[in-house]
């Protein structure tokens, strides 16, 4: 089990629900957020190794929340991790908004298992 | 006494008295010494009236007028002859019957040898006829000069005398100027000089005077030939001239310079015709009103264009104001006098607008108004020229529209396919959450799941396999919509039932945003309505949904209401929201299908664009009415409504 603590962002409960399950089966720990708004929040309550960001959700998506993020980083020169968890077409989108890596959906294990030990 | 007294001195007498007598037109008579008259001849008797009883013994002074002054006259002549011996006098002398006449009187001096006075001789001549002819010779020549002079002055006409022949003899100054010939190079040569090549080949120049000698006069005008071969308009008069015995002497010939006269003539000509013609082919256009009319307005002219137009013939619209083709609008307006003065400060006025048939139907003019001004530049009318362009104008409104409606079909198809493009996405979007959760959980249940999460898995890969079941009836629905296969079935049903099932539906996502919930179903709303069921229940709970998805916090409420809407009794449900709300922009599209206001709603939100669209649809089968309100930031209000049909067994 390793002490990594991941934030999954996803609108889709269902979605989320499976991420944290496919998360604690690879030996992660998980928190989610419903938007990127919430994910904002839950970041500076705690200290996380990695996100999986959502694209498309309502009140705030997940490019936005990415610049936010890395916007605020300027300030401590901190760089966290954030990946995308989407469809091809948005993929460019998401690296040319500070996003790291992709990952398409539907997720599966492998995949899923391989880019986190690439990042972690 | 006897001048002779011999006997050969008698028969010598006798021959002279015979000599003196034969002169029958002159008076030869003798006088003594004291001037008595002693002889008296026949010609005196012829001359002076009296025989010679009358004047025997009588001093001859009798001949001259009976008073005093004539016998010294006679005396002082009589002594003057004695003096000179021989004498002409011319004096006045009166005849018996006191006829006066101008005589010439020969009186010679008879003497002997010692020069002693015998007596005198007397011959009279009449002198009266060649005293007249004297002096009407010398008037004959004075006026002759003073003529000469006049003629050679004249400056407009080309006068000269012509030999019988035609050789020109005489030469003035208005010939010369005419002509261009000096006098010295003219004089002598043949008058067809002044003719034209073709006029000398047909020998008109001898025809003329020929006809000149025939008639009397000729005269003629036609073109002659200068000195420096120019041509020249002239009027020509030949007149003949004879001497007193009759003999052609010669001709005047008068020639006036008409040129100048000619070409006006021929320019009125030309321009009487050019005018003719020009009024003609006006009368004749069948395409163009044109006419004229005055300062003030009034019509002057009518063609037969104006009359196929407008369908005034010329007797009825003659001497009315133009205004007859305008407006009520366009008079009251002041805007055929406006016209006018337009033209008259530009010269020119040009428009197009409606104007007055006859019958009083309109249309669509091209008028252009010309000014007409005199020499001096006083306005003395217009020309109005009108041509029909309603059909032109029915034309290019008619191409207008269609280039309008082609854009308009060009930017709906494009919008079709921009929302087609959006939809597919979106559509993917939808049906890719739900399968990314089917497909994942199922991995995890095929890998040996945590046997405690086992069941929130399936009821999860139940609950994703039921969206997408939704997004597949979505698409059906809507498909069917679209191609008219929808029909309703009305069946009596409790509104207040279908209300609770619906918040049923959606209270598990309103408890997860904490949003508060309320209910209003008034009073007058029935137990019981007949209605589609599924469809209203579908619509509102498609309402409530998109009210719950846009809001993320306050409050949604439900309203059930009885309404005229439109005119019919209905019943009204409504669903308001405090959520994002909707742009006023984006609020009449809201009902179309693939769309949601901002397409990055979909992103944020979910959702296929479809639902409103499909409840639009089964509103309007339903004949009721679908409607929002909104204001962006604070929230919309959805409405639909359906006709009241309160089932009876429940009122």
């Amino acid at each position: 089990m390793s002490d990594k603590l991941i934030l999954v962002v996803e609108d889709d409960d269902d979605l989320r629900y499976l991420a944290i399950q496919q998360l604690k089966k690879l030996g992660y720990q998980g928190k989610t957020a419903s938007d990127g708004k919430n994910a904002l929040e839950k970041l500076k309550e705690s200290k996380f190794d990695l996100v999986l960001m959502d694209v498309m959700m309502p009140v705030m998506d997940g490019v936005t929340a990415t610049k936010a993020l890395r916007e605020l980083e300027k300030e401590t020169g901190a760089h966290l991790t954030v990946i995308a968890m989407t469809a091809v077409s948005d993929k460019d989108r998401c690296l040319s908004a500070g996003m790291d890596d992709y990952i398409f959906k539907p997720i599966m294990l492998d995949p899923l298992k391989e880019l986190l030990e690439k990042w972690l | 006494m006897s001048l002779f007294a011999n006997s050969e001195n008698k028969r010598q007498e006798l021959f002279l008295r015979h000599l003196v007598n034969s002169l029958h037109e002159r008076a030869v008579f003798a006088l003594d010494e004291k001037g008595m008259i002693t002889t008296w001849s026949r010609g005196s008797q012829n001359l002076l009236g009296y025989n010679e009883e009358e004047v025997f013994g009588k001093h001859f002074s009798i001949l001259f007028e009976k008073n005093k002054e004539s016998l010294e006259v006679a005396l002082n002549d009589l002594k003057d002859v004695v003096r000179e011996t021989s004498t002409i006098f011319e004096r006045e002398l009166t005849r018996k019957d006191e006829s006066k006449f101008i005589a010439s009187l020969k009186m010679d001096h008879l003497a002997d040898e010692a020069d002693n006075t015998l007596g005198f001789s007397v011959l009279i001549q009449d002198m009266t006829e060649r005293k007249l002819a004297q002096r009407n010779k010398i008037e004959l020549a004075k006026a002759e000069e003073s003529f000469n002079h006049l003629v050679s002055a004249v400056k407009d006409y080309a006068i000269f005398l012509l030999s019988p022949e035609g050789n020109i003899l005489t030469w003035n100054e208005g010939a010369q100027s005419a002509k261009g010939y000096k006098a010295s190079e003219i004089i002598g040569k043949h008058f067809s000089t002044f003719y034209t090549q073709l006029d000398k080949d047909r020998n008109h120049p001898q025809f003329e005077l020929k006809q000149a000698v025939k008639e009397g006069r000729y005269e003629e005008e036609g073109w002659r030939v200068k000195k420096d071969g120019s041509t020249f308009w002239a009027n020509v008069t030949i007149t003949p001239i004879f001497d007193y015995e009759k003999n052609h002497t010669g001709f005047i010939k008068v020639t006036r310079d008409l040129t100048e006269r000619k070409v006006i003539e021929q320019k009125q000509d030309a321009l009487a015709k050019a005018d003719e013609t020009f009024n003609l082919l006006v009368a004749a256009v069948k395409d163009y009103a044109i006419f004229l009319i005055s300062p003030e307005g009034n019509i002057l002219t009518w063609n037969e264009g104006a009359k196929r137009i407008k369908g005034y013939n010329s007797k009825e619209i003659i001497g009315k104001n133009f205004s007859t083709f305008y407006t009520k609008e366009s008079v009251e307006s002041g805007h055929p006098e406006w016209e006018l003065e337009q033209a008259t400060a530009k010269g020119q006025y040009e428009e197009e607008g409606w104007r007055l048939r006859k019958d009083g139907t309109q249309f669509w003019a091209s008028v252009s108004i010309t000014a007409i001004f005199d020499n001096a530049r006083n306005l003395t009318g217009f020309v109005k020229v009108t041509r029909d362009l309603t059909e032109r104008r029915e034309a290019e409104l008619g191409l207008r529209k269609a280039l309008l409606d082609a854009e308009t079909a060009r930017d709906e198809a494009q919008r079709a396919n921009r929302l087609k493009t959006e939809f597919v996405a979106t559509i993917s979007h939808e049906i890719r959450t739900p399968m990314s959760g089917l497909i994942g959980l199922a991995e995890l249940l095929m890998h040996d799941p945590d046997r405690d999460e086992v069941p929130e898995m399936a009821q999860r890969i139940f609950n994703s396999s039921r969206k997408l079941l939704d997004v597949l009836n979505g698409l059906l629905d809507f498909s069917k919509l679209e191609s008219g296969k929808v029909k309703t079935e009305n069946i009596s049903f409790s509104p207040r039932f279908l209300v609770d099932e619906v918040i049923g539906l959606v209270s598990p996502l309103v408890q997860a945003k904490s949003l508060s919930l309320e209910t209003i179903i008034t009073k007058n709303v029935p137990k019981n309505i007949v209605a589609d069921e599924t469809k209203v229940r579908q619509v509102l709970n498609n309402l409530l949904h998109n009210a719950v998805k846009f809001t993320s916090h306050g409050r949604i409420r439900i309203k059930v209401d009885r309404n005229e809407v439109e005119g019919t009794d209905s019943i009204c449900f409504s669903v308001t929201d405090t959520g994002i709300g909707i742009r006023e922009e984006h609020k009449t599209m809201m009902f179309e299908p693939f769309v949601q206001a901002d397409p990055s709603y979909t992103r944020k939100f979910g959702g296929t664009g479809l639902g409103l669209s499909i409840c639009r649809h089964y509103v309007t089968l339903m004949q009721g009415q679908i409607g929002l309100e909104s204001n962006e930031g604070k929230g919309s209000t959805f409405w639909f409504s359906v006709p009241v049909k309160a089932s009876s067994s429940n009122e």
